[in-house]
């Protein structure tokens, strides 16, 4: 096959990238022409980069609906359903996230927020669509090296600089971490391709001992843990949180999480020679850490989240206990017996990200630009000053909590019945420390709640009518109602992803 | 049949949804005009429900019980008569999910009880909730959809669904419109009860997943996994871990000693509305619970735990309850204390593991909710015309308050169960059970029905007769105490209607709850055991017989 041949094939499997990779040359093009040379930017010019993110996204979404799903092969990508599973989480979410950084930017620079924005969500879906390792860390930097410029440019205050720089620095070191893993991975097998890797594990297995492999996968998951937020890699989080915006820490509470999940899902059945992760389970000593890891991330996240007064600690925390229970259904594998623990964790991983995103803009919804809502005490009496937010954002940290009548408990039904369901001591530890972990978790989202109901407000807070983080706020939440009505579609979606022959 | 049921389950619902939506435009007086409506309308849909039921399934044409629902296998111990199944959510070859609601004779009268107890809440919220009513009113009616949710759910997570959804309300209930430690009261009620069902729903599903690993097909659905478990029974060790495991939440629930810290401060704190659900109805949840899971799933561990474990502490509940009751100042905390008491004659009842007991147990559910949902109405009004609850600070309010002195002496009879009247009926009933169980229970259990009466009758004494003694504060802000309005009279005399019916003929009642008790206690007793039967019979009809004499 003629190279260019070949170059045309493969552009075909990433049309839904490519339409989100030229709208992002284009903002980064057009953007600094529409600004005065003081920075002055037309009022209002943010609607329209918003709209057009928009219309990105919607002809992405579109693209994704027509993309071919194909079998693995020796090429560079492979749009599987898993693919198809992925790029739906990161378009939709994508959607909401524009919606949330819609007011959260100012004119002036909305252009470069938005391009950076569509960029991390085709750098998602190319950590899932590649088959080559090289390809993943490709993806894995295209989240990254966004994520920087979207951190920094929302707000420019010593807070954001602060945790701009921490975020840049871990986040260095932690692709550093993944880099070398891999190249072990490359060292040991001779090859970046994915499947070509896998038929020589698993023609290889046999005879080998591939010892070199439990350190290159240790290194993979310790460089991914830095993204999924899993203790002991957590510790940038609070203060990253703390320090941006509300818009950039919707982003940071999800879009990291969907990528460390998808390239651990792509990664590691790799390492132990399985094409895919069809009949995938964690065995051995990376069992052992993933469960560790899992059990760790639970209950420190949700300890230290119980004495903040921070609001956005205390959500940063939260997020890092998410990523655990998420753990647990990564822990549990595939198992043949009863429900799939990566089913179930791509089940919550949706519902995850719908609530969080609804949570973060009702907040950014809530404060104003200069002044978002920094503090437990910012949210009392939100009740009575901006009812309809608190009952929204109500719903949504019942359904992180995980409680009827919300999709976030069926989310958690289904990882605590995957965990029992494997039938192994382990997999029992594990579910009961993820119910342990709820009761822990629902004190703090009750106190949350509380204070926005029975607190009297000491803090004049201004408001600003924040039309597009209010509708994303209220598309979350009444999903987050709908999906605990009828979540057979979403879970079928998660089955789906998994079909691979 | 299931028309209705979901109709008296939506409407609630939506006018919750309603109050909500025009929470702003909606000033006091329109909210509890809407809400009044509402709960009225399902009250009239679930008596509709109680009638058609008796008329169709109980008595079809004069012509004895109608078979249940098609897809239930007769095998079970839980056998609606009306179902309704939809897919939910299917995870796995064996790990199915449904919407299965359903019906019978202990759900459809609890359903009535539920509403009923709804209507009086609103009224006695009338004047009472002066801030946010319509918020408050939609915690009410969302309370309710839970309730009913619960008594109708034949699935085992939807059941549990339905079961902490109803923590949501009361506790924005509680922390919002309650007294002054209500905050520290709703979240102690609040994690309390989550961290004890949390327990019961990893010990369900435990069943569910072995039971799928067994190779049932449907385990989560209650009928089919108590005909499997009836033919295929869990090992004996096992059933007992389970069955603790299960109780947990239950046990706090109900309350039983000493699980039962959480319920006087949630009551004191409670506005009336509150209480009155939260004694009248969801305190049942727990013993309902018992009943439908824990005794057709695990009826080894019930027979082996059953009387030595949840009995004694039943009977430690009486006692230590009564004496509870009896040391109070604070009416409100006697109430609350002597629902400890009542519940534990719920539980003797029930864990006597026969016909006559079980029977009692159901019948003291629904006169529990009955006559302390009654009491607990008296006591706010007073505390709405006295801004007190403390017996040192009132007396002789029969000359004052004549009719509210006389509906307290009333249900005060029926609370300590006066022949003729409920109360009587369902202690007899569960006491007689377990006398048939264990006399010594049995015995100490007696005592309670005696200390009932000192400490309510010491407390009507102390606060309705003797020399008039009001708060100074009581006319300093101008308003005359007067006796009951009409609106409170509404509130409280079906309660005391249905106190005096159920004490009439109590045969109406029991033929409509009798063969679903009779499948559950059939586990438990030799099928063909005519004497039990007979003895029921006998029962009913020499308590009808009595009470048609000594009423009139």
């Amino acid at each position: 096959m003629p190279p260019y041949q070949a170059i045309n094939q493969a552009a075909g499997l990433i049309i839904p990238e490519i339409i989100l990779l030229a709208t992002v040359c284009v903002m980064f093009l057009a953007g600094p022409f529409l600004v005065s040379e003081t920075g002055k930017a037309p009022a209002g010019l943010r609607h329209r980069w918003g709209i057009l993110s928009l219309l990105a996204l919607g002809a992405a979404m579109f693209a994704w609906t027509k993309a071919p799903i194909l079998e693995a092969g020796a090429g560079p990508f492979r749009p599987d359903e898993f693919v198809w599973f992925v790029r739906g989480v990161s378009l939709v979410c994508g959607m909401l996230l524009t919606l949330v950084l819609w007011d959260q930017i100012d004119d002036g620079h909305a252009a470069e927020a938005h391009a950076c924005l569509l960029a991390i969500l085709a750098g998602v879906n190319f950590v899932a669509l590649s088959n080559d390792l090289v390809g993943i860390f490709l993806g894995l930097e295209l989240v990254s090296i966004p994520t920087y410029i979207l951190l920094f440019l929302a707000r420019r205050d010593w807070m954001t600089h602060e945790a701009t720089i921490k975020y840049f620095l871990l986040s260095i070191f932690s692709s550093a971490f993944v880099l070398y893993g891999l190249s072990w991975v490359f060292g040991i097998a001779g090859t970046t391709n994915l499947t070509a890797i896998t038929e020589k594990i698993s023609a290889a297995s046999a005879t080998t001992n591939l010892g070199m492999f439990r350190l290159a996968m240790v290194l993979i998951i310790g460089g991914l843990s830095f993204r999924l937020t899993a203790v002991p890699f957590h510790f940038y989080a609070p203060d990253v949180f703390q320090g941006v915006t509300p818009s950039s820490a919707a982003m940071l509470s999800f879009v990291p999480k969907v990528v460390g999940f998808t390239a651990l899902l792509r990664l590691l059945p790799v390492c132990f020679g399985e094409a895919n992760f069809t009949d995938w389970m964690p065995v051995g000593a990376v069992r052992v850490v993933l469960m560790v890891l899992a059990i760790l991330t639970m209950f420190v996240g949700n300890l230290l989240a119980l004495r903040q007064t921070s609001l956005m600690r205390l959500l940063a925390y939260s997020s890092i206990a998410h990523a655990g229970y998420m753990l647990v259904g990564l822990t549990v594998g595939n198992s043949s017996a009863g429900t799939s623990g990566v089913a179930a964790l791509l089940f919550y991983l949706a519902m995850y990200g719908i609530m969080t995103i609804g949570l973060f803009a009702l907040i950014s919804a809530a404060g104003t630009f200069t002044r978002p809502l920094r503090s437990l005490a910012d949210l009392s009496g939100l009740s009575k000053s901006q009812p309809a937010i608190a009952l929204m954002m109500a719903v949504c940290l019942i359904g992180l909590s995980g409680l009827p009548p919300t999709g976030g408990f069926l989310a958690k039904l289904n990882l605590f019945l995957a965990a029992w369901s494997e039938g192994t001591t382990d997999g029992r530890i594990l579910a009961i420390t993820l119910a342990v972990n709820a009761v822990i978790a629902a004190t703090y989202y009750l106190r949350l709640i509380s204070v926005m109901y029975f607190e009297q407000s000491t803090v004049v807070l201004e408001t600003s009518r924040q039309p597009a983080a209010w509708i994303a706020g209220c598309l979350c939440a009444i999903a987050t109602l709908a999906l605990f009505l009828m979540p057979q579609p979403l879970w079928n979606a998660a089955v789906h992803a998994l079909s691979h022959s | 049949m299931i028309a209705l049921l979901f109709i008296s389950l939506l409407i609630p619902a939506a006018t919750a949804l309603l109050l909500m939506l025009f929470r702003t435009s909606l000033n006091q007086s329109s909210a509890r005009w809407v809400a009044c409506c509402g709960s009225i309308a399902a009250l009239l849909f679930s008596v509709l429900l109680l009638v058609q039921y008796r008329v169709q399934v109980v008595d079809p044409f004069g012509s004895g019980v109608m078979p249940v629902a098609s897809s239930v296998d007769p095998a079970s111990a839980i056998q609606p008569r009306v179902e309704y199944r939809q897919p939910w959510l299917k995870t796995g070859e064996r790990m199915q999910l449904e919407m299965y609601f359903g019906l019978d004779g202990i759900s459809v009268t609890m359903i009535a009880l539920t509403t009923l107890l709804t209507v009086c809440s609103v009224l006695i919220s009338w004047e009472a909730i002066q801030d946010r009513a319509s918020e408050f009113y939609a915690a009410v009616l969302i309370l309710e959809t839970g309730l009913i949710g619960v008594f109708c759910a034949f699935d085992l997570v939807l059941f549990y669904v339905f079961f902490e959804m109803t923590l949501i309300p009361l506790f924005f209930m509680i922390a919002i419109w309650g007294g002054p430690e209500r905050k520290w009261a709703a979240i102690k009620f609040f994690l309390y009860t989550l961290a004890g069902s949390l327990v019961t729903l990893s010990g369900l599903i435990y069943v569910v997943v072995h039971t799928s690993h067994e190779g049932l097909t449907n385990p989560t659905s209650l009928p089919a996994l108590s005909a499997w478990l009836a033919t295929h029974p869990l090992p004996e060790s096992m059933q007992m871990t389970l069955f603790l495991a299960v109780a947990a939440g239950f046990l706090i629930k109900v309350p039983v000693f000493p699980f039962h810290t959480w319920l006087p401060l949630a009551h004191v704190e409670a506005p009336t509305a509150g209480s009155v659900l939260l004694a009248g109805v969801l305190l049942k949840l727990g013993s309902y619970g018992f009943l439908r899971i824990c005794l057709p799933l695990f009826p080894a561990a019930c027979l082996e735990l059953g009387l030595p474990i949840i009995g004694l502490l039943s009977v430690i509940g009486i006692i230590y309850g009564s004496l509870c009751a009896l040391a109070q100042r604070d009416i409100k905390k006697l109430v609350a204390y002597s629902s400890v008491a009542h519940l534990g004659f719920c539980m003797l009842g029930l864990f006597a593991l026969n016909t006559e007991g079980i029977t009692g147990s159901v019948l003291q559910m629904i006169n529990h909710g009955l006559s302390t949902g009654a009491l607990f109405i008296i006591v706010g009004m007073i505390y709405e015309r006295y801004h007190t609850r403390m017996m040192d600070d009132l007396g002789g309010l029969a000359s004052k308050l004549p009719m509210i002195a006389c509906s307290m002496v009333f249900i005060s009879m029926s609370s300590i169960g006066l022949p003729g009247l409920n109360g009587f009926i369902g202690e007899f009933l569960s006491l007689a059970g377990m006398f048939k169980a264990n006399p010594l229970y049995g015995v100490l259990g007696t005592t309670g029905v005696v200390l009932g009466a000192w400490y309510l009758l010491t407390a009507v004494q102390r606060v309705f007769f003797g020399t008039l003694k009001e708060p100074h504060h009581a006319g300093h802000d101008a308003v005359e105490i007067t006796d009951m309005n009409p609106r409170e009279f509404l509130a409280l005399a079906p309660l005391i209607v249905m106190c005096l019916w159920i004490g009439v003929r109590p045969a109406g009642l029991i033929a409509i709850i009798e063969p679903d008790i009779k499948a559950v206690a059939g586990l438990f007793e030799n099928q063909d055991d005519s004497p039990t039967e007979a003895f029921v019979q006998n029962t009913t009809n020499i308590l009808n017989h009595n009470a048609q004499i000594s009423i009139p």
